[in-house]
């Protein structure tokens, strides 16, 4: 006992990266090097085929003049806004045809027929009838989210047990108690995992819908660069795309979604996965 | 403080936090880089033009950003050259860190 109340407190290390961690870096570098090697060999002119060197020396420009920070703003907020409709939107229509048999006969066959449609197709007709900018991009964006958030939202009401329902009712729970307590909290790890498969999907979303109808974001850096045959920050724009992706899904999609699946579903977490 | 927060839910606390600590911290240095950028320029002169210094040829993104603020007439060595500026944009303007300084346009 003496001992130990004297004891230094314990020392609380930051955890080392992982062997996964470790492994994908080594990934990387090993592109990277073989990127660099094969500029070497197919000796082509950097406008056609850049270097690592020479993405790197043009991020550092960008960087510089303000471009890419701004630009990731611009992108990221009009990506948050679209995210954030759609899925409300997704929820809202979720719930409606998922709880009433009028609703769900009246929208089925028009949600189906527009799920068929891509956005990229809708974006030249957005452009002709509200413009370019902000609203034509927060269109397509949240009209890419809400497909998937939908659907899965329809999945987690038709299937919340009806046991739990009947439970409910039989407590003398009226409608609106037995969606907010028992059909909702069944639902939400569905309606996370349609988030976050719709979330990934609107990055493509906004980056087709920047490229056709704005004057700043990622897309449009990747858009002009190939117009002015800047490949360099092209290949720029591809990498922050990925990375944005990675640490979107890394940091908050993904531990949220494992979150909401241990306090809410009936499936508890397993690790990290893929 | 950390330690209250549900283990699963901690990453995304933390990364939400440092986003918005970020952009506060950006917010804070812009303000800053504005009052020295826009130390030697009386916002209050009618009509207000000015010079923006910048440490490269602005391109397509800054000639935009230019225009919000008023009239661009062109780039010279001094800078580039805006005049009847607004000087709620000009503060705005500023408040970029790629901007080294603003000064009022001198007419020989």
């Amino acid at each position: 006992m003496a001992d130990t109340a004297f004891s230094p407190p314990p020392t609380r290390r930051l955890p080392l990266p992982g062997r996964a961690q470790r492994r994908g870096a080594l990934g990387i570098l090993v592109v990277l090097a073989l990127w660099q090697i094969s500029v070497w060999l197919i000796d082509l002119p950097a406008y056609f085929y850049p270097a690592p060197t020479d993405v790197f020396a043009a991020f550092v420009e960008l960087m510089h003049k303000g471009i890419l920070p701004a630009y990731l703003l611009d992108s990221a907020g009009r990506y948050g806004a679209g995210v954030a409709l759609g899925l409300s939107m997704g929820v809202g229509f979720g719930l409606l045809i998922g709880l009433s048999r009028f609703w769900s006969r009246l929208l089925a066959p028009l949600i189906n027929f527009f799920y068929a449609i891509v956005e990229v197709a809708w974006i030249p007709l957005l452009v002709i009838w509200i413009g370019y900018g902000f609203n034509t991009i927060l269109i397509a964006i949240t009209y890419v989210v809400f497909f998937p958030v939908l659907y899965n939202t329809l999945t987690g009401v038709r299937t919340v047990q009806p046991v739990l329902i009947n439970a409910m009712r039989t407590l003398g729970a009226n409608r609106r108690q037995v969606v907010t307590s028992v059909i909702l909290p069944s639902a939400l790890p569905n309606i996370i995992t349609g988030f976050r498969v719709g979330a990934g999907f609107a990055f493509r979303g906004l980056i087709f819908a920047e490229m056709i109808a704005a004057g700043s974001g990622l897309g449009f850096l990747i858009f002009e660069g190939a117009t002015t045959r800047q490949t360099d920050r092209v290949v720029v724009g591809m990498i922050m795309m990925g990375l944005l992706w990675l640490l979107l899904d890394r940091l908050l999609l993904r531990p949220v979604e494992r979150a909401t699946i241990e306090r809410w579903g009936l499936i508890r977490a397993q690790g990290d996965g893929a | 403080m950390i330690a209250r927060i549900p283990e699963a839910w901690r990453t995304p606390v933390l990364t939400v936090s440092t986003v918005a600590l970020a952009m506060a911290g950006a917010a804070v240095v812009g303000g800053m880089n504005a009052r020295d950028a826009l130390a030697g320029v009386d916002l209050s002169r009618k009509p207000l033009d000015v010079t923006v210094r910048l440490p490269f040829e602005p391109e397509r993104f800054h000639l935009e950003a230019f225009q919000e603020v008023g009239r661009y007439q062109g780039w010279t060595e001094d800078g580039a050259v805006i005049r009847a500026a607004d000087p709620e944009g000009l503060r705005r303007l500023a408040r970029n860190y790629w901007v080294d300084e603003i000064a009022a346009l001198e007419i020989d």
